[in-house]
């Protein structure tokens, strides 16, 4: 492949570090208390973005599908955690759930736009595999986290309208099913406002990454429609299913709210 | 007279120190009035017989029918509960009553009756207007009458009312206690259980029986 991209040196990269001083001395100054985060925060983008470097330059060269699989597992896997630590409310730890929704609806979309769409070959071609089930993990995380704590701050706030429902002889679906959407759309919003001003005031990452890369924006702007489209399907899928599957987790075995969410 | 429901010994721990225990029946057409100081478990007793709460002990039966042999949705519907706190909904009063006649459960069973819709309204002094406003600027007093109006029209075969009069004046009371008896007279096989700490209620109330909840010390 041919890279026509401006190579940063190490001295630029060190020079880029010093805007973060900028940053700290914002938080200095309005006592944001952001300092320890925002140093560290720092430190671990270098080291990880560092080994992620030397990990993806690796495996683009052994490029075996039976190392891509575990790999793809441990993404969904960090992906689900870190879900689950920006969901607040929930009663439970979401993390199963999160990685089971996170990695079906990751797997289902990217393998379809993977093999059908831009089909490399071979087709498990970890230079597009990883970037690509990357890019639909990172944004179904966030809209499974919105979704969830929308979830629970909505039974949280209505339970005494869950619970007049129940009286009504609704079942259990019956009675968060309005909830239930406004979680679905909660998750989905970020996605679809990102369909909406794409271009006009937001040139996304990967596209200007690719121009950047010197690749013909052209090109550069099909990849990035397809693959903001199947970012807006696996968020929907995920946020569908970690809601469809973490609802139940609010009812008893005799259809009645759990007196753990009644008291919160 | 025939025995609607019975419940022998149901149980729920409250706290520590104060359990609710409770044995008795409902019988037909007749009002089970449940007395018994703040806090000694009055609404959780409703709760448990709607099955909003799991018990921790007892049994109940409807007319000797164990009540886990009845699915819980149907349950509710049957021995219904209206909440002390009148639960309104987004939308109008009209829309309010018409929310349990969306659900499967009661689709499949009945649809909302108009003439009713517009007897119970009256009876309650509940105008047009008043229906078709936003529900959630009704007054408390409106609110509970407009959910008991709601409750009424699903036909429960029991319906237990946790203080429905507590914030009316004494003419609106004695309709709500009037529309109740009405409403209990009116088919066989119906019975109501009340929650109320006023001494008035029982002048208005041709058929009762006394349910004494004790408080946590005595308990
Ligand atoms: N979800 C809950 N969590 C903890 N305690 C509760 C809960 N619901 C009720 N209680 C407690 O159980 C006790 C009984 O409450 P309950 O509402 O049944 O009393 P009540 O007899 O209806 O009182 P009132 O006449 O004031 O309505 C009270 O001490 C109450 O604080
Ligand atoms: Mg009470």
């Amino acid at each position: 492949m041919d890279y026509s991209y401006i190579p940063i040196s190490n001295s630029q990269l060190a020079f880029s570090v010093g805007l973060v001083l900028l940053a700290g001395m914002v938080s200095a100054f309005l006592k944001l208390g952001l300092l320890p985060s925002l140093f560290w925060g720092t430190c671990r983008a270098f080291l990880q973005l560092t080994l992620i470097g030397y990990v993806l330059a690796y495996l683009f060269i052994i490029n075996h599908f039976l190392l891509l699989l575990p790999i793809i597992l441990l993404m969904c896997y960090i992906a689900a955690r870190e879900a689950g630590k920006r969901i607040t409310k929930s009663p439970h730890n979401p993390t199963f759930i999160s990685f089971i929704a996170l990695s079906s609806s990751t797997f289902l979309v990217g393998t379809i736009v993977v093999v059908l769409i831009i089909s490399p070959s071979p087709w498990y071609t970890a230079q597009v595999l990883i970037p690509i089930f990357g890019m639909i993990l990172g944004n179904s995380m966030n809209g499974i986290a919105l979704s969830l704590d929308r979830m629970y701050s909505e039974v949280y706030g209505k339970a005494d309208q869950i619970e007049a429902l129940l009286t009504f002889g609704a079942t259990p679906w019956e009675a968060v099913r309005d909830l239930v959407k406004n979680a679905v759309a909660a998750g989905m919003t970020p996605t679809i406002n990102s369909l909406m001003v794409v271009g006009l005031v937001s040139l996304p990452g990967m596209m200007t990454g690719q121009i950047l890369a010197g690749m013909d924006p052209q090109m550069a702007v099909r990849y990035q429609f397809v693959v903001m489209i199947m970012i807006a399907a696996a968020v929907a899928l995920g946020c569908f299913m970690i809601v469809a599957f973490s609802f139940k987790k609010l009812f008893t075995g005799d259809m009645a709210l759990k007196e753990t969410v009644r008291k919160n | 007279m025939a025995d609607l429901l019975e419940f022998k010994n149901l149980t729920k721990v409250i706290n520590p120190h104060h359990s609710l225990r409770v044995s008795g029946r409902v019988q037909e057409g007749k009002i089970l009035m449940v007395r018994g100081p703040s806090g000694s478990g009055k609404s959780t007793f409703l709760r448990l017989l709607a099955r909003l709460i799991p018990p921790d002990g007892g049994k109940v039966f409807f007319q000797g029918q164990d009540w886990m042999q009845i699915p819980a949705p149907k349950w509710r519907i049957m021995v219904h509960y209206v909440p002390q706190k009148p639960v309104i909904f987004a939308g109008t009063g009209a829309d309010n009553l018409h929310i349990p006649f969306a659900l499967k459960t009661v689709r499949e069973k009945k649809s909302l009756d108009y003439n009713k819709l517009e007897h119970y309204c009256e009876a309650l002094s509940i105008s047009s207007e008043t229906i078709a406003r936003e529900a959630q600027t009704l007054s408390g007093g409106e609110g509970s009458r407009l959910a008991v109006i709601r409750a009424l029209l699903l036909e429960p075969r029991i319906l237990m009312l946790d203080e429905p009069t507590a914030h009316l004046d004494s003419r609106t009371k004695k309709k709500v206690l009037q529309v109740l008896v009405e409403w209990l007279e009116t088919e066989p096989g119906r019975g109501a259980i009340l929650v109320s700490h006023s001494e008035e209620d029982i002048e208005d109330i041709p058929a009762f029986t006394v349910l004494e909840i004790l408080s946590g010390d005595e308990g």
